[in-house]
């Protein structure tokens, strides 16, 4: 260890092989009579300048500029219609442009292999080693580096897959690419931080409707987790008590309520409340209200709809913390309790000082899930009130809208693409940070050896 | 080296000369090659029977009228008339040559390039056919854009015959005066939902960017703000006669079914729905008259109207069949085919009169309706009216809004339309 650390600490002066390296990928290899590997190093470098004269660099252009030439229609002597010229295409050129830059950046990557690869054959010339051919590389990479050859399609795989779409996605933040500026019509171009300028305070509209639709989405994530997570747990508890019969009856009835698909469940759950839904019908053919005008509008009243949003997703999400809280309970070791009633603690005491800890410890990171999960919710807003009640207040959002629903709704039915990338990238901001703050805080993160 | 180039281009010119000899033996005539053409065109799924069969009948002929055309394909697909605008603008290249779109979609399509707008020639075909509200519909900033084969849902009027009789629901004034038995409500409206809100507004004689001009809003104006009143007075907050209509069809439908209501003002399109739950006393008809003092007199209620229409790809690569297609599609005989076929009211102003369609009193009420509309303007959708409209009638009509408050509300509304639409 201290040997190898030493060795690369002296400079040694760069050789010209390995200078010519880094402009001839491979050839440090190549004089070297590695010829596999030279071949690969240079074959990559043709490859992509071949690729770059090809239309590369026109893509790094058109990323730069996104487009210039406008779609357009012009007459043609003798024919009805007119002939369509199609212009530059800002969103494709985007995505190549993108494209181009991480083959750019994984080339520069290979490059600098390619040099490190020359320094370290230079070092072993120095030091008179043997220069490993082709069959000692192959023999490293199925044995002692053999995690590089399992990750390496992985890593293709999430860079194509994962972090290209990722990358455009993000971008679209800093373009106007809103319902004005709709392709293969019109081009789009680059804005800067303006979007985010105008969602936080430079657009009064814009503002309200994110603060607004940032209050209720937090207060909905903060009830929505809490409610189930502490009802959950009372009603495994009260199940777990000794004395209660049918145990794993009473644990089988409330789990099917997951046995129903969840939009199912909401569904039914909107046309139950509806303001001529089983529930108003019901309170009218008992007479505690007399006509239609006066039954209760669960979603038109935005407070009410709230209150209904979280009394339905506690009846959907109660059953799972019941069947891990559940788990948790059982798990307990029951000399903890013994010891604690030999002591003279009551029962109180024993489930504020026994069982609420070990619950808390183990469902702390559940908890932080769940809460950025509900920021997320889409189903139970979109399934049950879809947003409403709309409002002259917000900008393309309901009085229950989450960020999450009102940035499906700026592109399903408004074509804003930029501002819902730039919500996306607000609420990962959001998350992630709320997540790390608390879970880096969290008992079960620093003491993580502590639960037997 | 020199050999080799050689021997290719003797070879080169072997092949050119058996090709060149070949050619003339088999088409001795034209000296244009006949193409092939294929046209995709999208329709819903309740359409494609009817729409291939259409388009096969129109292949023919045309193969046959036209001598550059060797045979003609239509591939017709499944993409919905909700679906057709956004799979378009996601691809044009990739989109069908034709597609049916409402009319309000114009707001998008037409400021993406994504479809012809057409000559005044085939607009003046068109509006032989369909009539001049119809080609209005399918008008923005000036131009005219598609073929109108379906007028978009007009609300019409449905009732139960138990409680009213065909001369009550010609006048909404007598229909209000009326007591009804088992104290049902006179009347349902949805009133929650910016599209059959207008019907109040339009009555009231107040303008939505008629004729595509963003400056022309009058949602605010006195006699709207009139109607209004006269609507609150009516509503939960005043003499309790007009109800909200629940939270769409289904709650509209079991309030029918269950004799809490009178009659209704709905949409033609779930006209199933409503003749299901009235049973034997189901009734139809179009809007009443109103008259409500300073607004209006004896003045038949207007609804928005809209249509559906095909319209053709501005990436096609056959913009002269598809135009041809098209006028085949909306031809009076194919609509009279359709409305066999699927029921589907028609436009062409020629089939108002049909026996067969006036026997279907729901497509009857709805084509009588159809004289009573404002051309549901594509620049709303622009202006964000769906959003802004809805919440503002609606607290109105409940009497959230106190009737001082009635002009301040569309003030606001028509000057938050007017910051959407950049004024």
């Amino acid at each position: 260890m201290s040997k190898k650390n030493s060795e690369s600490k002296i400079k040694i002066p760069d050789s010209w092989s390995t200078k010519l390296s880094a402009v001839i990928f491979g050839f440090s290899n190549l004089i070297h009579k590695q010829i596999a590997k030279g071949v690969a190093f240079l074959l990559i470098e043709v490859a992509y300048i071949l690729f770059m004269i090809m239309g590369g660099f026109n893509n790094l252009v058109g990323l730069i500029t996104l487009g210039t030439k406008e779609t357009a229609w012009v007459e043609v002597p003798g024919k009805i219609l007119p002939e369509y010229q199609i212009g530059d295409n800002s969103m494709l050129l985007l995505l190549y442009g993108v494209l181009t830059l991480i083959i750019t950046i994984s080339t520069i990557w290979v490059g600098w292999c390619s040099l490190k690869s020359a320094r370290n054959l230079q070092m072993l010339e120095m030091q008179g080693k043997k220069i490993p051919t082709i069959k000692d590389d192959v023999k490293l990479l199925l044995d002692e580096k053999f995690h590089v050859t399992l990750l390496f399609l992985h890593m293709i795989g999430i860079l194509v897959f994962s972090v290209l779409p990722l990358v455009y996605m993000i971008c679209i933040a800093f373009t106007n690419y809103d319902r004005n500026h709709q392709v293969p019509g019109h081009l789009f171009d680059w804005v800067g931080f303006k979007n985010f300028g105008d969602m936080l305070i430079g657009d009064a509209r814009m503002s309200t409707t994110f603060f607004g639709v940032l209050a209720w989405t937090l207060i909905w994530a903060f009830f929505a987790t809490f409610s189930n997570y502490f009802l959950g747990i009372i009603v495994a508890l009260i199940i777990n008590q000794k004395g209660i019969k049918f145990q794993k009856f009473w644990r089988s009835v409330l789990v099917l309520t997951i046995a129903m698909p969840q939009f199912i469940s909401l569904l039914v759950m909107r046309s139950f409340f509806s303001s001529y839904g089983v529930i108003n019908r019901a309170l009218l053919n008992m007479h505690v209200i007399d006509n239609i005008q006066d039954t209760i509008k669960f979603f038109e009243d935005p407070l009410l709809a709230k209150i209904v949003i979280i009394v339905v997703n506690m009846w959907i999400g109660i059953p799972y913390t019941m069947l891990m809280s559940s788990g948790i309970l059982m798990n307990i070791p029951q000399d903890l309790y013994e010891a604690a009633t030999v002591d003279g603690a009551n029962k109180f005491q024993m489930f504020f000082k026994i069982t609420l800890p070990q619950i808390i410890f183990t469902t702390t990171p559940y908890l932080i899930t769940t809460f950025v999960g509900n920021i997320n919710n889409f189903n139970v807003i979109f399934l049950l009130t879809g947003g409403g009640p709309e409002t002259t207040e917000y900008y393309g959002a309901g009085k229950t809208d989450l960020l999450v629903t009102w940035l499906y709704k700026l592109t399903k039915d408004k074509f804003d693409y930029s501002l819902a990338s730039t919500i996306g990238i607000l609420i990962f901001i959001i998350s992630a940070t709320f997540s790390l703050l608390t879970y880096t805080r969290s008992k079960s993160y620093k003491e993580e050896d502590a639960f037997q | 080296m020199k050999k080799r180039i050689l021997a290719l281009s003797l070879a080169a010119a072997l092949v050119v000369g058996a090709m060149a000899s070949c050619t003339p033996e088999k088409e001795p005539v034209s000296s244009v090659e006949a193409r092939d053409i294929t046209l995709v065109m999208w329709g819903s799924e309740a359409d494609q029977d009817f729409l291939k069969e259409t388009s096969a009948a129109w292949a023919k002929d045309y193969a046959a009228a036209n001598a550059d055309v060797n045979s003609v394909t239509v591939d017709v697909q499944i993409v919905g008339e909700d679906q057709a605008t956004t799979d378009a603008t996601k691809d044009l290249s990739a989109a069908a040559d034709l597609f049916g779109v409402a009319n309000d979609q114009l707001s998008t399509l037409v400021p993406a390039n994504a479809i012809y707008a057409l000559p005044e020639s085939v607009v003046s075909d068109v509006t032989k056919v369909v009539g001049e509200s119809s080609v209005a519909s399918t008008m923005y900033d000036g131009k005219y854009y598609g073929f109108p084969y379906a007028p978009n849902t007009a609300e019409i009027m449905f009732y139960n015959t138990s409680m009213y009789t065909a001369d009550d629901v010609k006048s909404l004034n007598t229909m209000l005066e009326k007591e009804l038995p088992g104290g049902a409500t006179n009347l349902i409206a949805d009133v929650n939902n910016a599209w059959n809100s207008m019907t109040w507004f339009a009555t009231a004689g107040a303008k939505l960017f008629t004729g595509g001009d963003k400056t022309v809003n009058t949602l605010n104006c006195d006699e709207a703000v009139k109607m209004l009143e006269w609507l609150q007075s009516q509503g939960d907050s005043g003499t309790k006669k007009i109800a909200q209509a629940g939270s769409g069809k289904d709650d509209a439908a079991a309030m029918l079914k269950d004799g809490k209501a009178g009659a209704l003002f709905f949409g033609a399109w779930a006209k199933d729905a409503f003749k299901e739950a009235l049973g034997d006393n189901y009734g139809v008809a179009e809007l009443p008259t109103l008259t409500v003092e300073g607004v209006c007199e004896n003045k038949h209620l207007t609804c928005f109207g809209g249509s559906k229409m095909l319209v053709i790809n501005a990436q096609t690569k056959e913009p002269e069949a598809a135009l041809a297609l098209a006028q085949y599609v909306i031809s009076e005989e194919s609509q009279l085919k359709r409305f066999k076929a699927v029921g589907q009211t028609p436009t062409a102003v020629a089939l108002a009169t049909n026996e067969e369609i006036a026997a279907d009193p729901a497509v009857a009420a709805e084509v009588a309706q159809g004289a009573y509309t404002v051309v549901n303007d594509p620049l709303g959708g622009t202006a964000g009216y769906w959003d802004l409209e809805k919440p503002v009638i609606y607290e109105i009509f409940t009497g959230k809004t106190a009737a001082a408050d009635i002009k301040g509300k569309l003030d606001e509304l028509v000057a938050a339309m007017n910051k959407n639409l950049g004024l």
